[in-house]
């Protein structure tokens, strides 16, 4: 990376922090270390929610599953406009009139201490592990792409978000999130724009679309309703919409940012931001992997993606068997392009006949090409041992590296750091509330000064800072410990959506009926997990949902309401 | 913020699901027209 670049990273990063840090003077109690005040405008919020979900893994991975896939993945969010809608008129009103600081402290309100205990210590464990992985996804990717080790990329994201969450609180959160997201959309169009005008001669955008369709990577659209595919049409507006209901309206890293908006209105407001710009948002990522791939038949790719896999089967026992491939790779390249450019000719001449020759010898060599990595991925494999290797997440940061500009270079990095950097502050600010709010002050001291919150609030979100670097920097040796705390966080998602559907629905339902019913939702989803393992995890949400509130509905109708009973 | 009556957040709501509707019917028209 020419120093340029490290000077634009190196800056934006040192604002970011700076601007953060600024804003320490104004956390003086712990309702404007948490929730500003309640006073941050709408489309700060709005733009807040959008980067807490989007991370570095957003830029990385779902760029290269456009590369890959296409538009399938956009499949996913097809639910989450009616779920935004939906939580419109449930959950965001109530949360605002019962003023809450956390979605779990509603849950003792409505039902009981136990309840609220469980459910925030659910949450606790599950995002403790996650904001870890979201660290250790992008370090492990920008390790390899700047020649760093994984402890010093895990630093550069951590370290950030640990100094401005822990001073500035959730004002540095969301000012920080605006900042981000803004150099994100920018980032995105400008190499929406360079893939543009990487295109050869004779190429337009209309041809590279008809080529990148001709190869499915178009398909928006997957009706069959089966319940062992994750992106489907079907999947997306059931099993997603369930999946964000729970995210959006029951995930404190959530929860919270909204609860900062100044009025109810203001929180609705912003939660509708992503309604409309969610979807458009994350076609134009996969889009950007699409073009990426319609440059890469253009301009030669290197086999592996990953430059240190490539090295070590190159100076493997492999040696030879990869060379042959890299030989045949390049002749097979070559057949593609020519079709390629042989395709959009005909289409400009208005050849039926030749574009169905060059069509079909694209799709041969398209597959010729793709027998060829394939065979290369099992090199790999064989050289290091690593049996999960796939290197979709190093096809786009490869195009950054290779393809653009001196100084675009650096923001594109600095856009992948920040992302991952704020998605991490935003779950440090929500851990450091669920911590304090929910057990610290709640169960171990409830009586102390508000000052003596404000000092517990920051080291509790030092502590999750260091907790998640750790998690982060072991990840390698942690990953089926972490698999396994992600398994058991889908196990709960949407049992705990059956929690709060519980309390708004009905009015019969009581604490122990909503205990019971979370319970057995979890289990239920965890048998349905092993049981049936093919069945994709969005559904899992759909049952955990539903079997909490027929459970807790039904035990509900045995118990009696602790709080009614002590009223009378 | 002023505080909309009940009607204007209904009308909301339906543009928001207006606006997915289209957002759609762009995908699906992306799909046939350059799709195999």
């Amino acid at each position: 990376m020419h120093l340029l670049d490290w000077g634009v990273m190196a800056a934006y990063i040192a604002w970011l922090v700076w601007d953060g840090v600024k804003r320490t003077k104004l956390e003086r109690t712990t309702e404007s270390y948490f929730l500003a005040n309640r006073s941050m405008p709408w489309w700060a919020v709005g733009l807040s929610v959008m980067a807490t979900q989007l991370s570095a893994i957003t830029l990385v991975g779902t760029t290269g599953q456009g590369y890959s896939d296409g538009l399938r993945f956009v499949q996913f969010y097809y639910g989450l406009p009616l779920a935004m809608v939906i939580l419109c008129l449930t959950l965001v009103p109530f949360f605002y009139r019962a003023r809450v600081y956390t979605a779990y402290e509603y849950l003792e309100r409505r039902f009981d201490l136990k309840t609220r205990t469980l459910t925030s210590g659910l949450f606790l464990v599950s995002r403790a592990m996650s904001c870890g992985a979201i660290a250790a996804a992008p370090a492990v990717v920008l390790s390899v792409v700047l020649g760093w080790s994984v402890t010093m990329t895990t630093l550069v994201i951590l370290v950030p978000a640990v100094i401005y969450t822990m001073l500035g609180g959730v004002q540095a959160v969301t000012w920080t999130d605006v900042k981000t997201m803004s150099l994100t959309i920018v980032a995105l169009v400008v190499a929406m724009v360079f893939l543009v005008r990487g295109l050869p001669e004779g190429v337009g955008v209309d041809d590279a679309l008809a080529i990148a369709g001709g190869t499915g990577r178009l398909q928006a659209f997957d009706l069959r309703f089966t319940l062992t595919e994750t992106y489907t049409f079907w999947s997306g507006m059931l099993g997603g919409l369930f999946l964000m209901l729970s995210y959006f309206g029951c995930d404190q890293s959530q929860v919270q940012r909204y609860l900062t908006a100044k009025s109810e209105d203001a929180g609705k407001t912003s939660l509708l931001m992503s309604a409309y710009w969610k979807i458009p948002l994350q076609v134009l990522v996969l889009v950007v992997g699409v073009f990426t791939f319609v440059f890469y038949l253009f301009n030669q790719p290197p086999l592996l993606f990953n430059p240190i896999h490539d090295q070590r089967v190159r100076t493997g026992e492999s040696a030879p068997a990869y060379e042959a491939l890299q030989r045949e790779f390049q002749g097979t390249f070559d057949a593609r392009r020519q079709a390629a450019v042989d395709m959009a000719a005909a289409r400009h001449a208005h050849d039926v006949r030749e574009q169905a020759r060059a069509t079909d010898e694209f799709s041969r060599q398209d597959r010729a090409l793709r027998s060829i990595r394939t065979k290369a991925a099992s090199l790999v494999k064989q050289t290091t041992g690593d049996s999960s290797y796939n290197d979709v997440n190093y096809v786009f940061p490869t195009w950054i590296m290779t393809a653009l500009p001196i100084g675009i270079v650096g923001l594109w990095i600095a856009a992948i750091i920040t992302a991952a950097t704020d998605s991490i502050a935003a779950e440090l600010n929500s851990l450091s509330t669920a911590s304090v709010i929910d057990f610290y002050k709640r169960l171990a001291q409830p009586a102390a000064s508000d000052a003596h919150y404000l000092l517990v609030s920051r080291a509790t979100t030092g502590f999750w800072g260091v907790f998640a670097g750790f998690v982060a920097v072991y990840a390698s040796n942690l990953g089926s410990l972490i698999e396994v705390v992600n398994r058991f966080g889908s196990f709960f998602y949407g049992s705990i959506l059956g929690v709060f559907m519980l309390a708004i629905l009905t009015r019969r339902a009581t604490g122990t009926g909503a205990f019971v019913g979370l319970l057995t939702g979890m289990g239920a989803v965890a048998s349905v997990a092993f049981g049936r393992p093919d069945i994709s995890f969005l559904w899992h949400n759909v049952i955990g949902a539903v079997v909490v509130f027929t459970v807790g509905s039904l035990v509900s109708l045995f118990t009696e309401d602790q709080k009614i009973r002590s009223q009378q | 913020m002023s505080d909309p009556s009940p009607r204007i957040w209904t009308r909301t709501y339906l543009t928001v699901m207006a606006v997915e509707v289209i957002v759609l019917l762009g995908l699906l028209w992306l799909q046939r027209h350059y799709g195999i």
